[in-house]
């Protein structure tokens, strides 16, 4: 044997040279890895089948003939593959095709190491997926868990408001009536919690029925306002819109009253007594922007990166739950809308959703 | 009659793939997820009424974002093995992704599903439907445990059976 063969073998090299016929043999003397897979056998010069010996090399050979059969062609390496020793141990290898002096040649060795640093960011990639897809199947059954407990918690409340507006309505003498009144307040906004987790809950998990929603935006405004009026009575705030949108938008109309009640909501509660809320209606090119304006204290700029997520509350409110702006935000996303904050000129805060006009109703044509 | 048969397991990252051929050659199984690189090869006998069969088993490493199957590794299968996580629903679409993927490769040549750890059925992840889809195509689909070693080697078994019955003029 050369001394080139010998210096192969003892790198852990086995080499094989392809001869004009197609077979292979071995140029060097098979190295102790080979030992450990019972092909110690080997002999050089001995033609072989190679498939057979590895057969891993069934997918790799007919790559590496495009690299034998091309002079300019440089190295080809394999994937690794695994075989298992005698004794249990698994062998990582690896094959290499090149051409030499005109022939082909084949290179496997063993690589232990690179493949071990292979192994060990692959899986670390790996594990942290897999902990990461185990973490949110978690949130999910435990978001179902508290959706079934508040939605079960939602129905007494009913009743509860139900039964003490009957009390109110009984003309109770005057300490009485202002314990019910009390006792209204706070199931009403025990219900209005209630309500903003199911919608939280349900624009998180439930895929939209309507495919392609539309809603008339000036009919929406116009319900939100009506819906909110009492609370702007009872605050001393005006409403006033300006703007007109006879457009149909894309959104669902029930959801669409909820995010805008949502941004009324908050409005209502920073506004001075005496100063307005005004919700202003912009038509752009394919899109609607509906701004709503307060003169209360406005937002700092610290809290600004994380407004519009699950659970972080107003500043300074502490009837804030940190659930209407995160459903407001998912839900405009669904459509395919936006949702912004800005400081309002001369001071305030001006929360706005920008909706995409839908595409003229063609329904009953034709 | 002896015959050599190559089949190949395909799946999802951490399906149980390796722990399966662990399970079925070696008789072992740990706790111990180590990803696969590349592919594993084994080899190993079965007897199969009057045929002796040595199948080598190619367990492919797992389809994921950080690395794919490679197609040409099918190539030469006499059928194989579509592994999914029974307690991980998102494996039954790489699954049918998979085999969308590798059909046009491989041919019309056997396969089953196997739908595995089912030694964890309390954490079961998986509805009818989502295996449903598998029943039309898959010469047969059967739950297993690499932990238990539970219908293992039975669905390698039914897997070699049609292969051999295919081949059977």
């Amino acid at each position: 044997m050369s001394d080139l063969a010998h210096v192969f073998t003892s790198l852990g090299a086995l080499v094989f040279a392809r001869g004009e016929d197609g077979q292979f043999s071995p140029c060097n003397a098979p190295p102790a890895w080979c030992h450990e897979l019972g092909r110690e056998d080997l002999q050089p010069g001995q033609a072989l089948a190679l498939e057979e010996l590895f057969p891993f090399l069934t997918s790799f050979l007919p790559e590496a003939q495009r690299v034998w059969s091309d002079p300019a062609a440089g190295v080809l390496s394999s994937d690794f593959w695994v075989e298992t020793g005698a004794a249990g141990e698994e062998l990582h290898l690896k094959a290499r095709a090149v051409r030499s002096n005109g022939r082909g040649v084949l290179v496997i060795v063993r690589d232990e190491s690179s493949y071990r640093e292979q192994q060990l960011r692959l899986q670390k990639a790996r594990d942290l997926r897999m902990t990461h897809d185990a973490l949110m199947r978690e949130l999910e059954r435990k978001d179902i868990l508290l959706h079934a407990i508040v939605h079960d918690l939602a129905a007494p409340l009913h009743s509860i408001v139900g039964s003490l507006s009957l009390l109110h309505e009984a003309k109770l003498p005057a300490p009485e009536a202002r314990w019910i009144t009390i006792a209204i307040d706070a199931a009403a906004r025990q219900r209005e919690l209630v309500d903003s987790i199911l919608d939280v809950f349900i624009a998180d998990h439930d895929a939209p029925t309507d495919t392609s929603p539309r809603a008339a935006l000036q009919r929406a405004v116009e319900r939100a306002l009506l819906e909110r009026e009492p609370v702007a009575n009872r605050s001393r705030v005006a409403l006033r819109v300006h703007g007109v949108a006879p457009v149909d938008v894309i959104a669902e109309d029930t959801r669409l009253v909820r995010v805008l009640t949502n941004l009324l909501d908050n409005a209502l509660r920073h506004a001075p007594a005496g100063s307005a809320v005004e919700v202003e209606i912009t038509r752009e090119e394919t899109s609607v922007c509906i701004a709503v304006e307060d003169r209360g204290p406005g937002l700092s700029p610290e809290h600004l990166p994380r407004l519009f997520h699950q659970l972080s509350r107003v500043p300074g409110d502490p009837t804030s739950h940190g659930l209407g702006l995160y459903f407001c935000r998912i839900t405009v996303e669904r459509w395919g809308g936006g949702i912004g904050y800005e400081p309002r000129e001369g001071g305030g805060a001006r929360f706005w959703i920008r909706l995409r006009v839908a595409a003229p109703d063609r329904r009953g044509e034709g | 009659m002896r015959r050599k048969l190559k089949v190949c397991l395909i799946g999802a990252t951490g399906v149980g793939k390796t722990s399966l051929v662990g399970r079925l050659v070696h008789s072992v199984f740990s706790d111990r997820y180590r990803t696969t690189i590349g592919v594993k090869i084994e080899t190993m006998t079965l007897t199969r009424g009057d045929d002796e069969v040595q199948l080598v088993i190619w367990d492919l490493s797992g389809e994921d974002e950080f690395q794919s199957v490679q197609p040409a590794y099918l190539a030469g299968a006499a059928g194989y093995v579509v592994v999914i996580d029974g307690t991980r629903r998102e494996t039954a679409d790489t699954a049918a992704a998979l085999l969308d993927r590798m059909r046009p490769i491989v041919g019309h040549v056997p396969y089953i599903v196997a739908v595995n750890k089912s030694d964890l059925v309390a954490s079961w992840d998986l509805d009818h439907a989502a295996i449903e889809r598998f029943e039309a195509g898959a010469a047969k689909v059967v739950n297993t445990s690499a932990r238990s070693g539970a219908f293992v080697a039975e669905a390698f078994e039914a897997l070699v059976d049609a292969i051999l019955s295919e081949a059977t003029p």
